[in-house]
Parts: C-alpha cells; sequence; structure tokens
C-alpha cells in the first residue's frame, strides 16, 4: 500500500516528484550544465527517459528567408491598424444638409450632427459617397407625418 | 488594461529590493499594444519557439510556416485584447503573454492537423536536417536517437504528445502548460508522467 497525503493518490505522488525531477533537469540544461541533477527519488527509467528527451529533441527554427518575409508582412499589417486607429476627421451635416469636413479637435461640431467615417483616408471614395447619400437623405421631404414631425423637432432644438 | 502584478527582485547595485512587473514580457506588450509597429521584438523573442511546436505538431515545414503566420496574424490583431493575469504563483519567469500566444498556436496547429488528417502522412525527415559535423559516426547515432525519440513522442495521445513538447522543447514550466492546454497544473504534471512511461517502454522497445 502507498502512503499518500488526503486528497492525493498515489499517481499524484509520483507526477509530483517526477515533475521536480524533471524541473531541475530542464533547469541544469538551460545552464549549460553537462550532468543533470543528483539522483533523487524519482524512477530510475523515468529519470534516463527524461535525460534522453531533454538531449534528442532538438527545437527547429525557421528559415532565415520565411523569418524574415513574416517579419515584413507583419509589419505592413502593423501600418495598416496604426492607420486604421489613427484619428481622421470628420464628417459633419448640418442642419440644412450641408457636409463639412471637421479637423480632429474641432469642437464647433456640436452645432451639427457629427458622423464618423471609419477607415476615410483609405476609402475616400465610399466615405464620400455614404456622405453625399446621408445629405440627400437630409435634403429629402420625409416620407411620413411621423418623420416630418422628428426632423422638425431636431432642427428646433439644433437652432 | 492590464492588471498589475509585481515580483521583488534582488538589485544590490540599485540600492537593494525592487518592484519588478511579474511578467517577463509586459514591457515588450505594452509597447506593442501602444504601437503595433513595436511587435516585432515579441515576435523575433518567440517566433522559433511556435514555429518549432507547429512542427513537431504537423511534421511539414510548409504547414509550419503557415500555422506561425497565422499565430503571430491573430496575435497582432488581438494584442489589444490581451490581459495579463500573471500571479505571484506563476514566478519570476512567467509570461502569460506567450501561455496566450501559445494558446493560438494551439487552435491554428489544431486546425492545420485536422486538415492534414485527410492526407497522407508526411515522412519523418526531421532527424536528416540536422546539422553535420566531422564525426560521421557519431552523427548517425545522433541521428537515431532523435528519430527513435521523435517516434516515440508521435505514438502518444495528442494532449500527452503536447504536454512534453511543451515541456521538453519548449521548456516551460507545468503552470504555464496548464494554462496553455487548459487543464490544472496536477492534470499536466499527470500527463507527462504517463508520456514518460510510455516513451521509457517505446525507447526500451526499440533498443533491443
Amino acid at each position: 500500500m502507498t502512503w499518500a497525503p488526503a486528497g492525493r493518490d498515489s499517481h499524484d505522488i509520483d507526477a509530483l516528484v517526477t515533475d521536480r525531477y524533471l524541473e531541475t533537469l530542464l533547469a541544469a540544461h538551460a545552464r549549460g550544465a553537462d550532468a543533470g541533477p543528483a539522483p533523487a527519488e524519482a524512477d530510475p527509467i523515468l529519470r534516463q527517459t527524461m535525460t534522453r528527451l531533454a538531449r534528442d529533441l532538438p527545437r527547429f527554427h525557421p528559415s532565415f528567408r520565411f523569418e524574415e518575409a513574416l517579419a515584413d508582412r507583419l509589419a505592413a499589417a502593423a501600418v495598416r491598424m496604426r492607420a486604421s486607429t489613427a484619428e481622421l476627421p470628420t464628417l459633419t451635416i448640418l442642419p440644412d444638409g450641408a457636409i463639412r469636413i471637421v479637423p480632429p479637435g474641432d469642437l464647433r461640431v456640436a452645432m451639427g450632427r457629427p458622423l464618423w467615417i471609419g477607415g476615410a483616408l483609405t476609402s475616400a471614395a465610399l466615405s464620400l459617397a455614404g456622405a453625399a447619400f446621408l445629405a440627400w437623405r437630409f435634403r429629402r421631404p420625409p416620407a411620413s407625418p411621423m418623420a416630418r414631425a422628428v426632423r422638425a423637432v431636431a432642427r428646433a432644438r439644433l437652432s | 488594461m492590464a492588471r498589475p502584478a509585481f515580483r521583488r527582485v534582488d538589485r544590490p547595485e540599485e540600492g537593494g529590493l525592487r518592484l519588478a512587473p511579474l511578467d517577463r514580457d509586459r514591457d515588450l506588450v505594452e509597447a506593442a499594444q501602444a504601437d503595433p509597429a513595436r511587435f516585432d521584438a515579441l515576435y523575433r523573442k518567440y517566433v522559433a519557439q511556435v514555429y518549432s511546436y507547429a512542427y513537431y505538431e504537423l511534421r511539414d515545414h510548409h504547414e509550419a510556416e503557415d500555422a506561425t503566420e497565422r499565430t503571430f496574424m491573430a496575435a497582432l490583431a488581438g494584442l489589444r485584447r490581451f490581459e495579463e493575469r500573471a500571479t505571484p504563483a506563476d514566478g519570476g519567469g512567467a509570461s502569460t503573454f506567450r501561455v496566450w500566444l501559445f494558446q493560438i498556436a494551439r487552435n491554428a496547429v489544431a486546425e492545420r492537423r485536422r486538415r492534414l488528417r485527410r492526407r497522407p502522412e508526411a515522412p519523418l525527415d526531421a532527424a536528416e536536417a540536422l546539422p553535420a559535423t566531422t564525426d560521421v559516426e557519431g552523427d548517425a547515432a545522433r541521428r537515431d536517437d532523435v528519430a527513435a525519440a521523435m517516434r516515440a513522442i508521435d505514438r502518444l495521445p495528442d494532449d500527452r504528445r503536447r504536454a512534453v513538447i511543451l515541456r521538453f522543447v519548449e521548456e516551460m514550466s507545468t503552470p504555464e502548460i496548464a494554462g496553455i492546454l487548459g487543464r490544472s497544473d496536477g492534470a499536466v504534471r499527470v500527463l507527462i508522467h504517463r508520456a514518460l512511461r510510455s516513451v521509457a517502454r517505446d525507447l526500451g522497445d526499440t533498443r533491443r
């Protein structure tokens, strides 16, 4: 019968002993030490296996060409990310439906309805088309009486 | 936002004890979160580890390169959402970024493996790629040892094989492996212990 503290069976104890031995072994390898750790209570067969795996399993390195190519692709992706999160100018639609481009930090936009057009620098054509569509929607007379009433209230608040 | 976690570091030249970030990659991660262009430092630090892990799992250089690329692209894209979760129990050398990165790598590799299962398995030529020295007989014996060790871990069930690769090749701690595999520390210790028993039997068989 194997003695084991409460809550742990013999498998856990053996695994813990193996883990401690392995920790010491890998630390010795990391230091570049030739000799392994002093014999402990770990199973001698497992000790031999651990020593062998630590010695025989190599670490593979990617080719220089691949590493540099991926570094370039990551750098390009990083530039795109930076551009997309940079401060963009605000396109503001005024109450009369006119469009105004407001630089970052201009607080005078409070009089209109600000719209953030994401990626305006990289997809300017799409953004301008969207802004033109919104301006057209604002100028167009509302179809329903309710929409007309809502727009009248909004204009009254802004003026 | 990263949760502050510190450890005490003995620096006599700086007047004794001082506090240092618990996660050893914290400075690099914060720099990359502020400016994605600085992700390069993290990439250079871990590209070989991720690639090596992917190669052990996929046994094909092109597939390993593909999985490595997916891993780092996903890491760069998701870096702003990364949160450090180091605790004092993780120890001074802990890197929760590395755990997070390898969680991504594990998923990328698993996706490739699922696809590769429908194709013939690539031959084991890793041992042949080892650098040669002037000791021809020694080189041959070393290649045999490496091939035998790799065959032995190839025969392990997936979870045991992953744990052994992360422990022996990547030299990760048990808590780090537990974080990557989504298991408890005790479960990882038992996985490795059982894997070693299987490998011991296997290597014993191959030596006869």
